[in-house]
């Protein structure tokens, strides 16, 4: 299918790649405005308390002092900022600057001054006086009977159940999983619990405001989500949309964070205040605690298979820890089991429930995976306990057991992002094809029937399957715009984020296929309210096969516009035309340049603008798939877990740039090696994050990796872009449960509770007494 | 970070003018990585030391001199250097912190700090002298220096010297981290020279990030000696380490677990050491 | 206090604070290439070349490297053509978000200044102080390898 295409499926360098290389000022934070302020926060040194006294009388008296924000001078809408579709599924539990304060870090005032320095001495002098509510430092703790209630405000909406501090819940059930355990030959359980991890994208959030000579705010954002960014701006500060610009220049990385409006409320009220320009931009301690992170979740998964391997219950039961507001809460939470059961589609009776729960830590959000990623890790480890009981290799429990092109699974209906789903017949999936590669080129088999040594390290190897989504089903949108220029060149305008992913650059090559013409014929302009059409935005996958889907639409449209004028210069049936080098090629073999036919549209004779907009909502959310292999090495002597080498083979239908494609699955696979084996938030006893930096707080670097090696397995999407699907998510999956599995080999221990540091392994060798 | 409350910097002409900077509690500078992350908590000027004759390495007959302001990547660079002691120092220094930071951090500054390193371990298990300045020029062996808590005073430290290694010696280093780019959970650095009978002329076993500064395990070190450096007294150093450590729980590790890494990183030194000497 | 600095081959006199740091310094006047991701040197995004040594320059006080030489990625092209280390981060898809781009290329200079054919080892090694959060360092590696071999073939 592949081999028809010109453009897509090629390598193209980015768009936007030279001005990156070269170091142009195209970030939020590069742009300084004549007389703009800076911000500084002051944030909650209690985990829980209302605020009882206020006093900016000294920071407001401090010269270069411009406007001091606090819950007695801004909106008391509740809101969340969750960046989703309105209305969004989060509850409405935020307030810009509450009375209330629910986290150490949590927002109290807002600095704006001359000069950074200015306005971090001013904020030093906001006095805050605290009554102490007592810190709920666990789910646990919020959980039990008494604990103190975190959301007691009588305004909040779409709480679940306040009082006993739980944000959200879902659930969902097909079969009878009671009765399918009783008829299971082997039944097996595992509970694992994930820890907070902190996306840690290397440019902090920031935002630059200002008012345009209409008096609009100008919102310059480094975020993933501009058209939510301006709703939601909009309805806290009582303005009509349309008084609100957002543009999304150059991003420095987002991987969820930057779908959560959590600085554009702040600097729009500024500037609108006072006049000025104003920059607010995140520390890195800042972008630790007062950010967002990834929800921790106990997650129980309990299998059971018959005797022949076929997986025949499955229940999943999920504790969220949503933090001090519920962002995300729901959706997260709905998308560990929606994006992890129906893998297993031979199963008739599958349970899933699932409880948010609020604490007063640092507020959990979106973050690449979305729940899948704590959902498959159990998941995974079960289905690697179910292979060893059985007596039956990893893979080929798999094998037997995942869902395949052409099935179903009722629990694509039955689970949607916080309601129910969507019915959806899987339309392609290359999961087999993706096990296949990922065996051979990994060469389990040897690798799996090696001696694991009988020093003190040990070898082992363990693998895992995944699937994520593309997009949300009937509830993403996007729009794209293509005009024809003069020179037969063209504007691509879409609403549709990149955040560094490339996306401008494929999203370019789908309309250079559809057009016939090389990508530096494309200008494309993105992410800007005022220019461009709608996008939900860049998350749950969705934007190589929803925007690419609207991009394609819209080139096809113009397409025919094109055909249309040729056929009348060329006086040819337009059934004959073709786009083809920049030119419309008939079968005859005459031929027009583009270029011709864009100064014809411009200056006629009868001129007219070549020009299409369409958009994309998309009926199903086509799975990529993915194997992933990992082979460690334990040192039992001293629980340090060394990844060797890992895999991973993926189908993501038709690659648009294939190099890009494998750029997303690098990087996520990194990230996930990260939250496996280093990264973790650690807090205080009155939750206090203690390690709110990048030295403390353990990211790898390029000495802690494996080789990464990826393989992308393609297929053809029919609902897709040229047969695409997306894969920003899915490589992130593969290293917890992967590793967990790959640990169990070498040493013949589970790990339950990741980051699985060190000095974590050690105590778990010699508490499950395998270290000798 | 740019520091607020720095309200002045200054060259001083020569080391006198440098220490009375220091004296009347100006903040001597190197390479500044660490300075530059705390903000003084009074008014305070900078006294830069880079202006000083004090950078360089100098090789004699197996000995090395090093001045206060070379940096560690001018160190880890330097061909004898890297090969003196079986390559420990260059082995170490490129776990320390990162290129951008090695490259801007001296030795000086490392020393004056005192705290939170891989490098001390390593010098004092090579016996090495630090040379300093208060008004005279004054030096004594790094062991000393830090159990006499002299760097907490006004000084300007102006460099080390690391004594030739006479055979049959070798030495090793071991460095336990979360990540490459980390502060050590512990870490250990090794010397042992052998005398004509081939039993243990001298040893030094040094454990760091304990999480106090690396020091010497004395018990250990007067147990290995005159003994055969066999396997056995590889083990019983190792469990001597153990127990000896000023071990303490912090947020990197607990003490327990710094007990176990202890013996394993002694031990694993020490077979180095082993699989090294003649 | 007046400092003077010759930046990416430009002479540049400005006012500095003496507390004030390279990076904040380097910033305003408008090299913003110079990328603020952490203000405490763990990250690496703000390296930049001082008398030929790639440094943080968030750590470096800016009054103390007063009549430096200071290189910026913004200097690498030279009349239009991109740097062999920029063109092989651009055509080896290095570059995801691009914010640590900058660093990582000032210091892949510095390596290469010094190791002209470095397997991926020294690159690793020479990288291990900038973070990137995009890429798994598969690539960039990759077109610094690409990097070095180019530059030895103009070279020869």
């Amino acid at each position: 299918m592949k081999d028809k295409f010109q453009v897509v499926g090629t390598n193209e360098p980015k768009v936007d790649g030279r001005t990156l290389v070269t170091g142009k000022p195209v970030f939020a934070g590069d742009v300084d405005l004549p007389g703009m302020l800076h911000v500084a926060l002051v944030t909650s040194p209690m985990a829980h308390a209302r605020i009882t006294r206020i006093d900016t009388s000294a920071a407001e008296a401090l010269d270069g002092v411009a406007c001091v924000l606090t819950h007695r001078n801004t909106p008391t809408t509740r809101y969340t900022t969750a960046g989703q579709g309105a209305p969004e599924p989060s509850p409405y539990d935020s307030r810009m600057f509450d009375t209330k304060v629910r986290f150490v870090g949590d927002r109290v005032a807002a600095v704006a001054a001359d000069t950074p320095t200015i306005a971090a001495q001013a904020a030093a002098l906001v006095e805050v006086e605290y009554e102490d509510l007592g810190p709920v430092l666990s789910m646990d703790a919020a959980l039990a009977p008494g604990a103190p209630v975190i959301h007691d405000e009588q305004d909040a909406l779409d709480i679940w159940d306040a009082p006993h501090n739980i944000a959200s819940v879902v659930s969902a059930i097909t079969g009878d999983v009671s009765a399918g355990f009783d008829e299971s030959a082997v039944v097996v359980e595992t509970t694992t619990e994930t820890q907070y991890a902190q996306h840690a994208p290397l440019e902090p959030h920031v935002v630059l405001a200002h008012l345009d000579g209409e008096g609009r705010i100008i919102l310059i954002s480094s975020t993933q989500v501009p058209f939510h960014v301006r709703r939601i701006v909009a309805r806290l500060l009582d303005l009509p949309i349309h008084r609100i610009r957002v543009i999304k220049p150059r991003l420095g990385g987002g991987f969820g964070a930057k779908q959560e409006v959590i600085v554009e409320d702040v600097a729009a009220l500024i500037a609108l205040r006072t006049g000025r320009p104003v920059r607010f931009e995140f520390t890195r301690a800042q972008e630790f605690i007062s950010s967002r992170t990834r929800h921790p979740m106990r997650v129980r998964v309990k299998l059971g298979a018959l005797s022949d391997g076929t997986i025949h219950a499955i229940e999943m039961d999920v504790i969220s820890n949503t933090g001090a507001y519920g962002s995300h809460g729901l959706t997260v939470m709905s998308n560990t089991g929606s994006k992890t059961l129906p893998l297993y589609n031979k199963a008739p009776h599958v349970r899933f429930d699932g409880r948010a729960v609020y604490t007063t830590m640092p507020v959990a959000g979106a973050y690449r995976g979305y729940g899948g990623t704590q959902g498959c890790y159990p998941l995974e480890t079960a289905m690697d306990e179910m292979a060893a009981r059985l007596g039956i290799d990893p893979v080929e429990l798999r094998v037997r057991n995942h869902i395949r092109a052409g099935e179903t699974s009722p629990i694509f209906e039955e689970l949607g992002e916080g309601r129910k789903g969507t019915p959806q017949i899987v339309t392609s999936c290359a999961l087999d094809a993706c096990i296949r590669v990922g065996v051979e080129r990994f060469e389990w088999c040897r690798k799996r029937a090696e001696p694991r040594g009988n020093g003190p390290i040990r070898h082992g190897v363990g693998m895992s399957v995944h699937m994520q989504g593309s997009g949300i089903p009937l509830v993403d949108m996007a729009g794209a715009s293509i005009a024809m220029n003069d020179d037969g060149s063209f504007n691509l305008l879409v609403g549709a984020t990149d955040l560094g992913t490339g996306s401008d650059t494929i999203l370019a090559q789908i309309a250079a296929e559809v057009l016939g013409v090389p990508v530096d014929r494309i200008v494309v302009t993105s992410s800007d309210t005022d220019l461009t059409p709608f996008d939900t935005g860049a998350y749950a996958s969705s934007t190589t096969y929803v925007s690419g889907t609207a991009v394609e639409r819209a080139a096809r449209d113009v397409a025919g516009q094109i055909i249309s004028v040729a056929a009348s210069m060329l006086a040819a049936d337009p059934e004959t035309l073709r786009l083809a080098d920049g030119r419309v090629v008939g079968d005859d073999g005459r031929s027009v340049d583009l270029a011709k036919i864009g100064f014809r549209s411009y200056y006629g004779p009868d001129p007219a603008q070549i020009a299409a907009t369409a958009s994309f909502v998309p009926e199903s959310s086509p799975p990529p798939f993915m194997a992933a292999f990992a082979e460690v090495a334990v040192d039992t002597e001293t629980g340090l877990i060394t990844v060797v080498d890992y895999v991973a083979a993926v189908d993501c239908g038709t690659a648009i740039n294939p190099r890009l494609a494998e750029g997303q699955m690098e990087g996520a696979i990194a990230n996930g090696i990260g939250y496996a084996l280093t990264e973790e938030m650690q807090f205080t006893s009155l939750g206090r994050v203690k390690n709110p930096d990048l030295a403390r707080y353990k990211i790898p670097g390029s000495m802690d990796l494996p080789p990464i090696r990826v393989y992308l397995v393609e297929s053809y999407e029919p609902t897709g872009p040229m047969g695409a699907k997306s894969i920003a998510e899915i490589g992130i999956n593969g290293p917890l449960p992967a590793i967990a599995n790959a640990v169990y080999h070498a040493v013949g221990v589970r790990l339950t509770h990741p980051p699985f540091t060190p000095e974590k392994v050690w105590r778990e060798l010699n508490r499950q007494g395998a270290a000798r | 970070m740019s520091l607020a409350n720095v309200t002045g910097f200054v060259r001083p002409a020569d080391l006198g003018e440098a220490f009375a900077a220091v004296q009347h509690g100006a903040i001597p500078v190197s390479g500044g990585t660490a300075v530059i992350l705390h903000t003084p908590s009074i008014p305070s000027t900078l006294v830069d030391l880079t202006g000083l004759p004090l950078s360089g390495i100098s090789a004699s007959e197996g000995a090395f001199a090093i001045g206060a302001t070379t940096t560690l990547s001018e160190m880890l660079e330097h061909p004898g250097l890297a090969a003196h002691a079986d390559g420990v120092i260059a082995e170490m220094l490129a776990m320390v912190g990162s290129p951008l930071l090695r490259n801007r951090a001296t030795i000086g500054g490392h020393l004056g700090r005192g705290r939170l390193s891989d490098v001390i371990p390593v010098l004092l298990a090579l016996d090495a002298t630090v040379s300093w300045y208060d008004g005279e020029e004054r030096d004594e062996p790094l062991a000393a220096f830090y159990a006499a808590g002299i760097h907490r005073t006004p000084m300007i430290i102006t460099g080390v010297a690391i004594p030739a290694l006479h055979r049959p010696a070798a030495a090793a280093f071991r460095k336990f981290s979360r990540t490459h780019f980390d502060l050590a959970i512990l870490n250990c650095a090794c010397r042992v020279s052998l005398a004509d009978d081939g039993t243990v002329h001298a040893a030094r076993v040094v454990v760091g990030e304990t999480p106090e500064l690396g020091a010497s395990v004395n018990d250990a070190e007067a147990m290995l000696r005159g003994r055969p450096f066999d396997p056995s007294a590889i083990a019983a150093a190792a469990t001597i380490a153990a127990t000896e450590i000023p071990a303490r729980t912090d947020d990197r590790a607990s003490a327990e677990y710094r007990r176990a890494l202890a013996a394993v990183l002694v031990r694993r030194c020490l077979a180095d050491i082993a699989s090294r000497l003649p | 206090m007046n400092v003077r600095y010759t930046i990416d081959g430009v002479g540049t006199a400005t006012e500095a604070g003496p507390g004030e740091s390279l990076m904040d310094v380097l910033r305003r006047l408008g090299h913003t290439s110079v990328k603020n991701g952490c203000d405490r040197g763990d990250c690496g995004s703000c390296a930049v070349l001082v008398d030929g040594r790639a440094i943080n320059a968030c750590l470096v006080f800016a009054v103390q490297v007063n009549g430096a030489a200071i290189g910026t990625i913004e200097g690498l092209a030279r009349g239009g053509e991109l740097h062999p280390l920029q063109a092989a981060a651009l055509d080896g898809s290095a570059i995801q978000c691009g914010f640590c781009t900058p660093g990582m290329l000032i210091t892949a200079l510095d390596l290469l200044s010094r190791n002209p054919e470095p397997d991926e080892a020294a690159v690793r090694t020479a990288l291990s102080g900038s973070f990137c959060r995009c890429t798994g360092y598969v690539k960039p590696v990759e077109a610094i390898l690409a990097a070095a071999a180019a530059m030895l073939e103009r070279r020869s």
